[in-house]
């Protein structure tokens, strides 16, 4: 081993020596791979849609946008404007307008709906049938009578396709939903009228064409400053939707990469300046720790990856990681520089001495990472990949980079000094080695203790996706959907498509009073806190379309029970309504939709409601084929990804890193038991997340894994030179004495980084960002601890002193 | 010198009044239509007719018709009756297309087994004609005089020469009606049939692509066999109906009274007493 050792030394030093001496080859050699890599780095872009953590290829997404294919988005903008009246005169008209400057001065809309366009099936005596818009009638010659006005508020509020859609049950809000379109492209007229054919024209081009970040910041700044042009007292203004949170999400992470990148790179040269005192010290990291974040934010533009909400911690986790590599190289170099006085002797030194262990962190933090891929959660995989290749670029670009800048830039030698601050260190470090060393069997105690503590608060954690909780509590969109759901009895949907796979399946009356039962028994049923707020299907049409053909007569708002009837009236309802009937169901009547407007809650709260929603329909349709989508089981969906993700990549992050370390070790017991001081913060950080009641979700989720393998780092540097120093002395004591005394320093600055590196996401504008930034800096902070107290007192209980022998 | 110039300068005088005079022979756009909207339908015309509707997972679903109508200049009367699948037979419609601005379109719907007849009030002319992809637009006599027309170029279809005319409605309210921004018809100048149109959709992004795929001269009159139209968006197919006519025959005696409600809801007892 020791051979071993010294050959993997020697060729480090080679490598050092090679670079050092052929400085401006390296520097071209790295100069022509880092542009090449940093080039479309303008590219990047942001991905903050709520649907963006899952796999394009996860069976739940594809049900959802097989659903979207076939009966539309189920996404808005929602505005819901609030007054003491909407049914007056005065509001209806502002309200109209409002409507009206909606649809003509906002961008990329599809449509917009509300009051003002919705229209119902009327019928008049003598058989008339007309599609009718709600507001026909609502005023006589300008002047609205208190009839009039009671006649509209009955008509509407009676509607079930308007009330808690498009008007809440007091008739204080009445909303707009504006669903904005997919594509922006527009078509000659030329390329329009050679376009005959049914063929679909694949247009490699065509992606480029669909809204963007941009294009959706000016549909949303449009909407805004429309509503602020309208809001009143008695005009209050409120607006949501998958969109705006989305928007409202990308413009939090462009703020907030920016935010961790600054106070994370101020972090790094402060504690750099304060470590080396030097210009050097603090340049050539940053240098690298920059050319590795730009050159993996250009491998993710290569590989077509944006940044998601979870990805977004990449940057500063990036700089934070890497700089450690050039703080173990550099502080071995200043210090032997300052020694021999020779640049060259010195950075051959340091790589030859540090080159291996900091090539085996790397190594061991990639593992960490790499469990991530195993996932099954899109952005999570994109952490696990690309930020491993980004600690192997930091490697390649520290071993690469360094002995070649020393070489060319004026490097002195400097007296080394001893401050205060590092003679109070060394007091602190030699008071924790006492106290390791004399009261082992007590620090173990306590820590198993506090572990024991932690795994039951451990238990208590719960799994969830809650993208509204991510919000602050005073955000304007958390607000207002919180208001909506109150008010409308829900912002999301869960959709259930019930198939027949027969051609006019749905069109039985048996089906279609059982579609009935189950919107009555949907809106009365309420699980965990979750309550079906509206249910509605085609039957809402059907009765709506019977009651008008019979002279809308109130007791013909029925189901007709002749199959023929039924298949008839949806006739009509082709030639007068088309677009409102295939919302509800497909070209051939053999599938229905069934929607449930549900309030949007934290994921793990609609698991029961969802149960008992699908064992509903699996029993009461049990003849047809049930397929159960929307936002909410894509929500749950991701939740229960989280919870099998986490099971995955702990376990395999874990084993992987065990394997390694004992390779590493080139000891089978001291490898496992390496890994105690490793587990344990890790342990005590979910303790924690349990008491405070955090939960985890696909953000936290990654503290575990990330902290594993950069808590190891520190284990391997002080296992490494705690069994050199114990070979020589023989004596645990010693080896504790003198390893606390050299790595002890060095492990406390990185951890000094890395725990800042990771708290500066506080800053972040969305809560599940700061908890991940806390959990993992308290990982980090217990991991320094446990090497400093439990690691020692396991050596000192484990290795004999030997050291009388020795002499 | 001078005798050169005079007969280079008859020349062109020649050539410019030869091209005045083939431009006058074209006629202009309006003249076009009006020649293209007047073209005789056929008086007492009975005909088969199989409606298939394709959406865009090209499920089909096919209806079988029995098709009346009679043009009598100032109306065009047409009842139309469902006769298959089992669950529609019966239904039948009853269309009073009236030419010129005075008086809008009537149409009747009869559902055998509601026994009602009910008179569907169409406010906008952009409806579904019988829930297919043709509208009631489509399928009536247009109001020239809400329209501003104009060729905007010529061509060939299958052989056959064309004009390409642009039609944009006079106001904001026909457009809301008719349920189109613009349209441009492809009209034959051996026999002013639209063969083909593409309709831009009112406030959405979404055309309409109609095209006859087959047209036959029967008794004189030149009559559209198939007729595809095709919603599409984005170039591509959200919707298509294909109407396939066939057993035309023209100069049938129909009561005085075929085209009334009465006969419409005798008639569809009859079809499903078969």
């Amino acid at each position: 081993m020791k051979k071993l050792n010294n050959s993997i030394s020697r060729a480090f030093q080679n490598l050092a020596s090679l670079i050092y001496k052929n400085p401006y080859i390296s520097i071209i050699i790295v100069t022509i791979f880092s542009i090449l890599l940093i080039a479309p780095v303008y590219r990047i872009s942001l991905d903050a849609s709520t649907v963006s953590i899952l796999h394009s290829s996860d069976p739940a997404l594809k049900t959802y946008n097989e659903f979207r294919e076939r009966f539309g988005t189920d996404n808005f903008i929602i505005v819901a404007v609030e007054s003491p009246d909407i049914f007056s005169l005065d509001f209806i008209k502002k309200f109209r307008a409002l409507h009206r400057e909606l649809r003509n001065n906002v961008p990329y809309l599809e449509d917009v709906t509300s009051l003002s366009n919705i229209r119902y099936i009327k019928g008049y005596i003598n058989n008339h049938i007309i599609s009718e818009a709600f507001l026909v009638g609502f005023a006589k010659n300008g002047v609205q009578s208190e009839m009039l006005k009671i006649k509209l508020r009955n008509k509407i509020l009676s509607n079930p396709l308007i009330r808690n859609i498009y008007v809440s049950e007091d008739g204080r809000f009445a909303t707009i939903l504006m669903r904005t379109k997919l594509h922006k492209r527009q078509y000659s007229e030329k390329e329009i009228l050679n376009d005959f054919h049914d063929n679909v024209i694949e247009d490699k081009d065509d992606t480029k064409y669909y809204l963007d970040y941009d294009d959706k910041n000016k549909t949303a700044s449009a909407v805004r400053a429309i509503l602020e042009k309208y809001e009143a007292d008695d005009f209050k203004t409120h607006v949501t939707g998958t969109d705006m949170i989305a928007i409202y999400m990308k413009d939090a992470m462009t703020r907030d990469i920016k935010v961790f990148v600054i106070l994370c790179l101020a972090i790094i040269c402060s504690v750099l300046y304060y470590m080396f005192r030097r210009v050097t010290g603090v340049l050539l990291p940053v240098v690298i720790i920059i050319l590795t974040l730009l050159s993996t934010l250009g491998i993710m533009v290569y590989a077509g990856k944006p940044i998601k909400n979870t990805s977004q911690i990449i940057p500063s986790f990036l700089l934070a990681v890497c700089v450690c590599d050039s703080v173990h190289i550099l502080a071995l170099f200043y210090h032997k520089l300052n020694q021999c006085k020779d640049k060259a002797k010195a950075i051959t030194y340091a790589v030859g001495h540090s080159g291996f262990p900091v090539v085996l962190t790397s190594v061991t933090t990639a593992a960490g990472l790499l469990s991530f891929t195993t996932a099954q959660l899109s952005s999570i995989v994109d952490v696990g990949v690309f930020a491993s290749i980004g600690i192997m670029l930091g490697l390649f670009y520290s071993l690469m980079l360094l002995p070649a800048l020393i070489a060319v830039l004026p490097i002195k030698p400097a007296v080394e000094k001893y401050s205060a601050a590092s003679s109070s260190m060394n007091k602190l470090l030699k008071r924790i080695a006492n106290i390791s060393i004399h009261h082992p069997k007590t620090i173990l105690f306590i820590s198993f203790l506090v572990i024991g503590i932690s795994v039951y608060f451990a238990f208590t954690v719960r799994f969830s996706h809650d993208i509204l909780g991510w919000f602050p509590k005073k955000n304007p969109i958390r607000i207002a959907t919180e208001l909506i759901d109150e008010k409308l009895r829900g912002t999301v949907n869960l959709e259930i498509i019930i198939d027949t796979k027969k051609p006019n399946g749905i069109l039985n009356p048996d089906l279609l009073n059982r579609m009935e039962t189950a919107a009555r028994d949907m809106e009365a049923l309420e699980v965990d806190g979750i309550f079906g707020g509206k249910a509605i299907s085609i039957t809402v049409l059907i009765k709506e379309l019977n009651r008008g053909i019979h002279d809308n007569n109130p007791d013909f708002y029925t189901i007709p029970q002749d199959e023929n009837a039924i298949a008839q009236e949806v006739l009509i309802f082709e030639n007068i309504a088309k677009k409102y009937i295939s919302c509800f169901t497909d070209s051939t009547y053999s599938m229905a939709r069934f929607t449930i407007k549900v309030p949007f809650k934290e994921s793990v709260q609609y698991i029961g409601f969802l149960k008992s929603v699908e064992k509903y329909f699996d029993t009461h349709f049990s003849e047809a084929k049930i397929s159960v989508t929307g936002v909410v089981p894509l929500l749950v969906t991701t939740s229960e990804r989280v919870v099998k993700s986490v099971k995955k990549s702990y376990t395999i992050a874990f084993i992987v890193i065990t394997m390694l370390m004992i390779l590493l070790i080139g000891d089978l017991r001291m490898g496992l038991l390496s890994m105690i001081p490793n587990l344990f913060p890790i342990i005590f950080a979910v303790g924690i997340m349990g008491l405070f009641n955090i939960s985890i979700d696909a953000s936290t989720m990654m503290a575990g894994s990330i902290a594993i393998g950069l808590a190891v780092d520190d284990t391997i540097h002080f296992m490494h030179v705690f069994q050199q120093y114990y070979k020589e002395s023989g004596s645990p004591s010693q080896a504790i004495y003198h390893t606390l005394q050299t790595t002890g320093r060095a492990i406390f600055i990185t951890s000094t980084v890395l725990s800042l590196g990771f708290f500066v996401f506080v800053f972040s504008t969305m809560n599940n960002m700061a908890y991940f930034g806390v959990i993992t800096g308290i990982m980090i902070i217990m991991a320094l601890l446990a090497d400093y107290f439990v690691f020692p007192s396991l050596m000192m209980l484990l290795n004999p002193d030997i050291s009388s022998s020795k002499e | 010198m001078l005798s050169f110039l005079r007969t280079v300068g008859i020349f062109f005088a020649i050539l410019f009044l030869l091209q005045a005079s083939l431009t006058a022979a074209e006629p202009d756009a309006r003249k076009i239509m009006e020649f293209s909207n007047a073209r005789f339908q056929g008086k007492n015309r009975s005909a088969g007719m199989e409606m298939t509707l394709i959406d865009k997972f090209n499920t089909e679903k096919t209806y079988s018709i029995l098709s009346f109508q009679n043009d009598i200049g100032t109306t065009l009367f047409k009842a139309m009756f469902f006769t298959a699948p089992l669950n529609v037979r019966g239904t039948a419609f009853l269309i009073y297309d009236y030419s010129g601005p005075v008086r809008e379109d009537v149409q009747w719907l009869h559902l055998p087994a509601l026994h009602k007849t009910s008179r569907i009030e169409s406010t906008d002319q952009g409806n579904s004609f019988m829930g297919s992809d043709f509208s009631v637009y489509d399928m009536s006599r247009k109001n020239l005089d809400n329209y501003d027309f104009q060729i905007i170029d010529q061509s060939k279809v299958n052989e056959h020469e064309v004009w390409l005319v642009k039609s944009i409605p006079r106001s904001s309210k026909i457009m809301e009606q008719d349920g189109y921004e613009k349209s441009v018809f492809y009209i034959r100048k051996d026999n002013y049939v639209i063969i083909r149109a593409v309709h831009w959709v009112n406030g959405t992004q979404d055309l309409k692509y109609y095209s006859v795929k087959k047209l036959e001269l029967l008794n004189n009159i030149w009559v559209p066999l198939e007729l595809h139209m095709t919603l599409k968006r984005d170039r591509k197919k959200l919707h298509k109906t294909i109407f396939k006519i066939f057993d035309v025959k023209f100069d049938q005696e129909f009561d005085k009274d075929f085209f009334s409600k009465e006969q419409l809801e005798k008639k569809s007892a009859l079809i499903c007493a078969k």
